[in-house]
């Protein structure tokens, strides 16, 4: 009687310590996606979950970044979680709590080195924004001046024809509360990449390229001559999403918007319509910016999530949603496979790019990056202070350590 | 015998859980959600009057001096000791300190955007100091902003409370089950004693009297003491609640209304601000009701003692009957 007693106490043990550890049948994702980003996110994951059996519990907070890191001091990270930039990969890469994943769309970009001093691929770019892009109004830019914009293989020639639709060419507006600076950055980021070429862009994103170099330099006079130029005012104020809205409203309003393939949902929110893009002149490079998977916890269901994400399949679930705003990086999915003609146009041009980058200002170290975010604002305020500000920020990157 | 003996036991436990699962509920609102949702409310309250005192101190130019000022500091020094109050009374669970956490990141973001503004501000660049302290300003106010974060706290806290005062124990039900089975108890006593008058030819039994009467003393107790359980909380949470929060949302309004102002160069009322002292004493009424919602008379000891009396002395006088019976 009491073998049997002991025998079913056992069992009863051992199944609910086969229940109570999770790592079979569920995966943990963290992200700051909430609202419609977050529905899009769970319909891929529905599928995953459909296919799989394996349950999904996705945990979505604007804080995101804060929480991870709480969670990691704790001792209880999630299975996975959406990295806010290349950066944050690297330095958790580096400290261990990475672990690397197979090799994916994206791999190469996602790439760093981890505690044993070798380089793996730590994360999939899950989703990613399409940036060198200057958007307009189909009926704001006459049919030459469009053509003679286009024909430009250089920022010059692109700057000269430009200055002719008006007193105000561009729209600029680098607000973004805790972010704020940033739209200048990729201003800097892709005359430095169309203008220097990818070798100086590697260099300089990575620290090894002085910013009071000659070619960086350059890249912030020219960012100088486009603010000298727009005929903005209260740049530093006017929201980043608001800032290319006049290209509908007014007619007196800026024709020109820098600006990555997520603003659309932002025209399309102030009741645009009409809006084109350009790509950035000078060469056949595409700059992205892109929400990164990595795995903190190495469990079989966390491989298979990671695995599924990265397939042609579960990327086209998320990029047919309309105004999801988000790009594959996987080939295999055909520029056919989205919504509309001007998202097509954006998949061909990322996956037709001989080059493409990762943001520069994202994949730097976290100082370096609020540094030069700071820097953009202050140059707005005072373009007169542009050696002090260079110097600044090279002192910056002399005294961090950027993680490979 | 053994049904007065029995209905007695189950009255004691009907009572005793209504009694108990009442002062659960108020416990909860005394030590957790009415705390809780007050310290949110400050926090709130708080950090709007730093947004109006950065706003001040950069628009009259003290900031070229003392930066956003004495009382800025001292507005964030307060709603960081509310916010630490919420995370010690962790009533949200692990969704509520996830959502503390994210606000205490925004509150530290907050706190660096002033800061950026005043060295902004100092190194001669006004516009861009300006620019900062507008950020600072959007980041507490936008539409997912810090503010929308502690506000989301406090509405939590607040349902807590208000599903504590609607709670089944302070529902009809439970009080009329309690109280039936305390006149069922009462009927069987007057029955049993009619009866036996009836069969030996005594006209009362004084021990079945006894606990009669004191059955039906401690009815009228229970339900006494039930009732104003109930009502004192009703009050705290309908009437001292609100008025706490009024306190809190005019200093609200006011904070608000100058930093709008101030944002767009108008001048502003210098009065109003952060009153801790005001909010204390809008609290106090709240206290002493939840104190008075918390005070059972006596009634957890004597229900016990009382109910074992009424069993006592109802078994014993059937006894005694039976015992002559058997004579």
């Amino acid at each position: 009687m009491t073998v049997r007693f002991l025998a079913v106490l056992l069992l009863l043990v051992a199944s609910v310590s086969a229940c109570g550890s999770g790592d079979e049948k569920s995966v943990t994702v963290l992200a700051s996606w909430t609202g419609p980003e977050a529905d899009a996110f769970q319909s891929v994951l529905a599928q995953f979950e459909k296919d799989t059996g394996i349950e999904v519990d996705y945990t979505g907070t604007r804080d995101a970044r804060a929480v991870l890191a709480s969670e990691l001091h704790n001792g209880h990270p999630p299975d996975t979680a959406v990295l806010a930039n290349p950066g944050d990969l690297r330095s958790y890469a580096a400290s261990g709590a990475l672990r690397p994943v197979g090799g994916g769309a994206g791999s190469d970009l996602t790439t760093a080195t981890g505690p044993d001093g070798a380089r793996h691929p730590y994360g999939i770019v899950v989703k990613a924004a399409v940036k060198s892009l200057i958007w307009y109004n189909q009926a704001a830019i006459g049919p030459d001046l469009r053509a003679r914009l286009a024909a430009q293989t250089g920022w010059d020639g692109f700057a000269k024809a430009a200055a002719e639709i008006g007193p105000k060419p561009w729209c600029l507006g680098f607000a973004d509360t805790s972010n704020s600076g940033w739209p200048g950055t990729d201003w800097i980021e892709d005359l430095i990449l169309h203008e220097a070429g990818p070798g100086p862009y590697d260099a300089w994103a990575s620290g090894r390229l002085p910013w009071t170099s000659d070619e960086v330099r350059r890249a912030w006079q020219t960012f100088g001559s486009v603010i000298a130029a727009s005929g903005t005012s209260d740049i530093l104020l006017t929201g980043y999403g608001q800032a290319g809205t006049p290209m509908a409203t007014d007619a007196q309003g800026c024709r020109l918007d820098h600006q990555g393939s997520f603003i659309t949902a932002f025209y399309s929110q102030a009741g645009g319509s009409g809006f084109d893009f350009l790509p950035f002149p000078g060469g056949q490079a595409v700059e992205i910016g892109g929400d990164i998977l990595g795995m903190f916890r190495d469990t079989p269901s966390a491989r298979r999530l990671v695995a599924y994400l990265t397939t042609a399949r579960a990327q086209q679930i998320w990029i047919k949603r309309r105004g999801s705003g988000a790009f594959s990086l996987n080939r295999d999915v055909p520029p056919g496979a989205y919504p509309d003609a001007v998202s097509q146009r954006i998949a061909q041009a990322l996956t037709s790019a001989k080059v493409v980058r990762f943001d520069a200002s994202d994949s730097m170290p976290t100082v370096m990056a609020a540094a030069f975010n700071h820097a953009v604002l202050e140059f707005v305020a005072d373009p007169g202070r542009l050696d002090k500000i260079l110097t600044a920020l090279d002192k910056v990157r002399r005294t961090t350590t950027f993680p490979s | 015998m053994g049904l007065t003996v029995g209905l007695a036991l189950v009255f004691w436990l009907a009572a005793t859980s209504v009694l108990l699962g009442g002062q659960d509920a108020v416990g909860s609102v005394e030590d957790k959600g009415a705390p809780a949702y007050i310290s949110a409310r400050t926090a709130h309250a708080a950090l709007s009057d730093a947004d109006r005192a950065a706003w001040r101190s950069f628009r009259s130019g003290a900031a070229q001096l003392i930066g956003p000022g004495q009382e800025f500091r001292d507005d964030l020094t307060t709603a960081a000791d509310n916010l630490a109050h919420i995370a010690e009374l962790d009533a949200g669970g692990a969704a509520g300190r996830d959502l503390l956490r994210a606000v205490n990141a925004q509150v530290v973001t907050y706190q660096g955007l002033v800061e950026q503004a005043d060295a902004a501000y100092r190194e001669g660049l006004e516009p861009l100091g300006f620019a900062y302290l507008t950020y600072a300003s959007d980041l507490l106010h936008g539409q997912d902003g810090l503010l929308k974060g502690i506000d989301e706290i406090a509405e939590r806290d607040r349902r807590s409370v208000h599903e504590e005062r609607h709670s089944a124990w302070f529902g009809a039900a439970a009080v009329s089950v309690t109280a039936a089975i305390g006149v069922v108890l009462l009927a069987v006593l007057v029955y049993v004693q009619v009866s036996m008058a009836r069969r030996f030819r005594r006209l009362v039994n004084p021990p079945l009297l006894a606990a009669s009467v004191v059955l039906a003393g401690l009815l009228v107790w229970t339900l006494v003491v039930f009732a104003q359980v109930g009502d004192a909380l009703a009050e705290a949470h309908d009437r001292e609640l609100p008025g706490v929060d009024r306190v809190l949302q005019s200093q609200i309004g006011t904070a608000d209304a100058g930093s709008r102002a101030l944002r767009v160069n108008r001048p502003a009322d210098q009065g109003g601000g952060l009153d801790v002292v005001a909010v204390d004493a809008a609290q106090r009424p709240l206290d002493a009701r939840l104190a008075a919602a918390g005070d059972t008379e006596g009634l957890m000891a004597g229900l016990p003692l009382l109910t074992l009396a009424v069993a006592g002395l109802a078994a014993g006088g059937v006894w005694l009957r039976l015992r002559e019976f058997w004579r």
